[in-house]
């Protein structure tokens, strides 16, 4: 058996939960609006606004809890300041994806991560907390402030409508 | 236990965790604990961030020069973080589904931290659980992590304050056996414990019946002293209190007295047995209700079930009238009744019937024929009892008699979901996996399984 072991010492501060956190909750970000930058951008937001209740905080686990909310309603924002932006944006200006990012993505994964961006901004934040920060039903009820019917239901029409894109994409690739 | 996904949960568990871990630490800018008060400028960086959504993260290095270009807010860059703890999310494992969360007072500050079990994903048909499991504790400093081997069955226990350290324990079951962990020093560490009394919950190769007990006094093994009979009764046991000294686990001077073969912890002075004027009614076969600490929770908290007699006993079933099922989760509990008929089981292993989210609570009923299941949800706010069908196959396990309404039937949990094999095809079983549709449990077909002497499906 391998084990990690850790040493334990005095309470954890802001800069101790940056410095453990900032990488996951910008790839968290980054899986929700698909953009390191703004990703950086909405956590550093995100630990912006929990300095100040860092006092009120002890539990860590509240604090991750706290900003992975922040981080995901962030990220919501940001891309609905993106759709705002893209209206100043040239319309002859295609969307078109760099050669080199077939390097670095299998085509597998940018087939899934091409059809997840497709779906509505609710269904991709429960299928990437749920599949990736690989929470509990009850803590994605959390971080998006609804229901947990409304998580099953979503994450339900959800995963349909990744099949039914992933599908569609399959046959137009024959 | 493994929790099985389906294909498509599989791609995309795969293809996000590729996609975020194309984001490394090299490719942010320098981090710095933000100023609360520079929040809200940023008109150039949402133009730039819409901009920039044509670039693709394929390039990370060269997202990361125009970030830093077009960033007047960036600060200036400080010096690398030292070396922390594991970051939560890293390490063997991290990305494997939840199989159970608890929470846990390991420093014994009066502040619990959460406990993850997680099991590889990978999907086998196997009864016995054969698995690989990650066990990590959110301490304030970072997450700490365990990756076990193939074993049968992990499971996490709810954990115990065992005298001579100052937090909690944290139980693991293991197979039959169970694992101690503490905070010694200022670190998770398995306790040593010697070979003997042993902590398991089997028979020992002498018949000896053995259990551990955890509850308010702490952890105890106890150990029939005889091997003990194949029915219930009444047996002479011996029973080790567990402490902790230093990474160790000492076992205490033992104590005799006397226990139920069917509830072996719960040990008794040997002269109380049949002291006792019985009547069926006065003293049922089963414990009138027993606390049930489960492996569910809901909104972090576990869940406790009991079961409830409400009528007479005839024999070892209830003959009339009904068992009601109680859940409690915090201040709040639920009940449902149950009709009669059959020695009501609880299980403290939660049913996951749907992508992975809560558990159900399993209830069994053992009569004559086998032993049939009814599975409990919390569906918006309510404990409903899931419907299932009334056409084969059915939720349940048959007695081995050819000639009942059960015959042929077997069923059995592996990582948490239901499976009913039944029928004969082949030379295998038809095996169904039983899912939630609505309020009620369907059965799916997945195949056709053969199995080995191991009791391992293998596709036929």
């Amino acid at each position: 058996m391998s084990t990690t072991l850790v040493a334990f010492g005095p309470a954890v501060r802001v800069e101790d939960l940056y410095a453990q956190h900032r990488l996951s909750l910008v790839r968290l970000a980054m899986l929700l609006v698909d953009d390191v930058q703004s990703a950086e951008d909405v956590v550093q937001d995100a630990f912006a606004g929990f300095v100040s209740k860092a006092n009120r905080l002890r539990d860590s686990e509240a604090a991750l809890g706290y900003l992975r909310v922040s981080v995901v309603n962030g990220s919501r924002s940001a891309l609905r300041r993106r759709r705002t932006a893209r209206a100043y944006i040239p319309p002859h200006e295609p969307d078109r994806p760099d050669p080199s990012d077939h390097a670095v993505l299998a085509d597998e994964h940018r087939e899934v991560i091409a059809a997840l961006k497709r779906l509505a901004p609710r269904q991709r934040e429960v299928l990437v907390l749920r599949y990736w920060s690989g929470l509990s039903e009850a803590e994605i009820a959390a971080a998006l402030g609804i229901s947990k019917g409304s998580v099953k239901s979503t994450a339900s029409r959800a995963m349909d409508a990744l099949e039914s894109l992933l599908t569609s994409t399959k046959e137009a690739q024959r | 236990m493994t929790e099985p996904m389906t294909t498509l949960e599989q791609r995309l568990s795969a293809a996000l965790d590729a996609r975020a871990h194309q984001v490394t630490e090299a490719d942010l800018g320098p981090g710095e604990v933000p100023d609360p008060e520079r929040r809200g400028h940023r008109p150039l960086l949402i133009l730039a961030a819409a901009a920039c959504t044509t670039l693709v993260i394929g390039v990370p290095y060269a997202v990361a020069q125009i970030h830093n270009a077009q960033s007047p807010q960036r600060p200036p860059a400080t010096a690398p973080p030292t070396p922390t703890p594991t970051a939560p999310g890293t390490g063997e494992g991290a990305d494997w589904p939840i199989a159970t969360v608890g929470r846990i007072d390991l420093d014994g500050d009066g502040t619990d931290e959460t406990m993850r079990l997680r099991t590889d994903p990978t999907v086998s048909l196997n009864p016995m659980g054969y698995t690989r499991a990650r066990l990590e504790v959110s301490l304030p400093e970072g997450t700490v992590y365990t990756v076990f081997g193939n074993a049968p069955a992990y499971h996490l226990e709810d954990p115990v304050d065992i005298p001579g350290s100052k937090g909690q324990e944290l139980l693991l079951g293991v197979g039959t056996s169970l694992e101690v962990f503490s905070l010694v020093d200022g670190e998770l560490k398995q306790l040593e414990a010697p070979a003997d009394p042993p902590l398991m919950r089997r028979t020992d190769k002498e018949g000896r019946s053995v259990t551990w007990v955890a509850d308010q006094d702490g952890l105890a093994t106890v150990r029939s002293i005889a091997p003990v009979p194949a029915t219930d009764g009444d047996v002479a046991v011996q029973r080790w209190a567990w402490r902790v000294s230093g990474s160790t686990l000492v076992p205490g001077d033992s104590s005799t007295g006397c226990a139920s073969v069917l509830d072996l912890g719960t040990v008794v002075s040997c002269n109380a047995v049949g002291d006792q004027s019985l009547s069926p009614v006065d003293l049922p076969s089963f414990p009138m209700s027993v606390d049930v600490h489960t492996f569910i929770t809901v909104d972090h908290q576990p869940v406790t079930a009991r079961l409830i007699p409400r009528a007479g006993l005839a024999g070892d079933f209830v003959a009339a009238g009904d068992v009601r099922l109680e859940a409690t989760v915090g201040d709040h509990t639920w009940q449902v009744d149950l009709p009669a008929g059959g020695v009501p089981r609880l299980y403290d292993r939660g049913v996951l019937t749907t992508y992975g989210y809560d558990r159900g609570i399993l209830v069994g009923r053992e009569g004559i024929d086998g032993e049939t299941f009814q599975v409990f949800y919390f569906i918006d706010g309510q404990l409903v009892m899931l419907d299932v069908p009334h056409t084969k196959p059915y939720l349940a396990t048959s007695s081995g008699d050819a000639g009942s309404p059960l015959a042929g039937m077997r069923t059995w949990m592996h990582g948490s979901r239901l499976y009913t094999a039944y029928g004969e095809v082949r030379n295998g079983q038809n095996v169904y996996m039983w899912e939630l549709d609505g309020t009620a449990l369907k059965p799916t077909l997945i195949g056709t399984y053969c199995f080995d002497q191991d009791q391992v499906g293998h596709p036929c």
